[in-house]
């Protein structure tokens, strides 16, 4: 039987697997959502770029994961369980809704860039213009860089989070913000005291 | 070949992190967001309480209907077992009587009663042995 290392999540959710092996899964699913509610809903947003869309995947990861609670075996740790889920979870949403429309067709995708590319409105905030090239990104390097920011800058945590290891989320990172960087200074924008006074 | 690093990216990078931590900041739950996923987890639990308890009901009513098929046929099988019994006791007596008559005499007929209380007595020590013995090797 694969034997799972305890790291530092394993750990502090030893109380909750304690509580599900004394069959106590109501109080074990409370400490579930008081941990992981919120980062469950952030990965969801990270993956899903539509917050309500974002917000049913997470409800139904959560309800997903009350229901399979009493089934949980410990082979992964709780938190590599918890994100798998609301991943899949996530993953057959937007399976479902590229049936519905094409938005992720390459073609579209280019023209959302090139549209980014373009130069920036007069007026329009720096800040606002930088959401756009973010979400301009190609989709890994988008991911990996809003989860990271939402994750308080933590590479462990986004790597358990998009089950990935930490060298990619580091390669994937800097490479976002290689990408980033570039686009700025073809918009003009190289200048950090820019940046500095929008983020002030 | 790499390009040679312009010393300003250095800045241009941590103000543009600076932007990004500013920019990508955690988005909070949806509002009644913690209501909803509760009032979905109640909804399941009855759902999951009468599908356990239909299950249980099958599972119960399959064993009970076992339970009675194995009764019924064992009152037959010992209904006849006590017919076929009774005749054959009743055709032994009839045919072996006469036979005991002729070479006992009179207390010929006492022979009967003692030969079935032996046969009982055979029977049950044996019943006994095997149930002891039984008893014995789970113990």
């Amino acid at each position: 039987m694969q034997q799972v290392a305890l790291s530092d999540a394993g750990r502090r959710d030893r109380d909750i697997v304690e509580l599900l092996q004394g069959g106590s899964h109501g109080p074990a699913f409370d400490l579930v959502l008081e941990r992981y509610e919120r980062k469950v809903y952030r990965l969801c947003c990270s993956l899903m770029r539509d917050s309500d869309q974002a917000a049913d995947a997470a409800q139904e990861s959560l309800l997903r994961i009350w229901k399979a609670l009493p089934g949980y075996d410990q082979r992964a740790s709780l938190s590599t369980w918890i994100y798998t889920i609301a991943r899949n979870r996530c993953l057959t949403a937007i399976e479902r809704r590229r049936d519905l429309d094409s938005l992720s067709d390459p073609a579209v995708e280019q023209a959302a860039e090139a549209a980014v590319a373009a130069a920036p409105e007069a007026g329009q905030d720096q800040l606002d213009l930088l959401r756009e090239l973010v979400e301009a990104l190609p989709e890994r390097y988008r991911r990996t860089l809003t989860l990271y920011y939402y994750e308080e800058k933590s590479v462990g945590e986004v790597a358990a989070m998009l089950g990935q290891p930490e060298g990619t989320i580091k390669t994937n990172l800097h490479r976002a913000r290689a990408l980033l960087s570039e686009r700025v200074c073809a918009l003009g924008l190289g200048d950090p005291k820019l940046w500095l006074e929008d983020a002030a | 070949m790499n390009m040679p690093r312009d010393p300003l990216d250095g800045a241009l990078d941590q103000a543009l992190d600076r932007a990004l931590a500013k920019t990508l900041t955690a988005p909070g739950l949806p509002a009644g967001f913690r209501e909803q996923l509760r009032a979905a987890v109640v909804r399941t639990v009855p759902e999951d309480r009468a599908q356990l308890r239909a299950a249980l009901e099958r599972e119960h009513a399959v064993q009970l209907a076992e339970l009675q098929d194995g009764y019924v046929l064992l009152r037959q099988r010992t209904l006849g077992t006590l017919i076929g019994a009774g005749f054959a006791a009743g055709l032994a007596v009839t045919f072996a009587l006469p036979w005991l008559k002729a070479h006992f005499g009179d207390n010929g007929v006492f022979a009967l009663p003692v030969i079935g209380v032996v046969i009982g007595l055979v029977l049950s020590l044996s019943v006994w042995w095997q149930r002891s013995s039984l008893a014995r090797s789970l113990s």
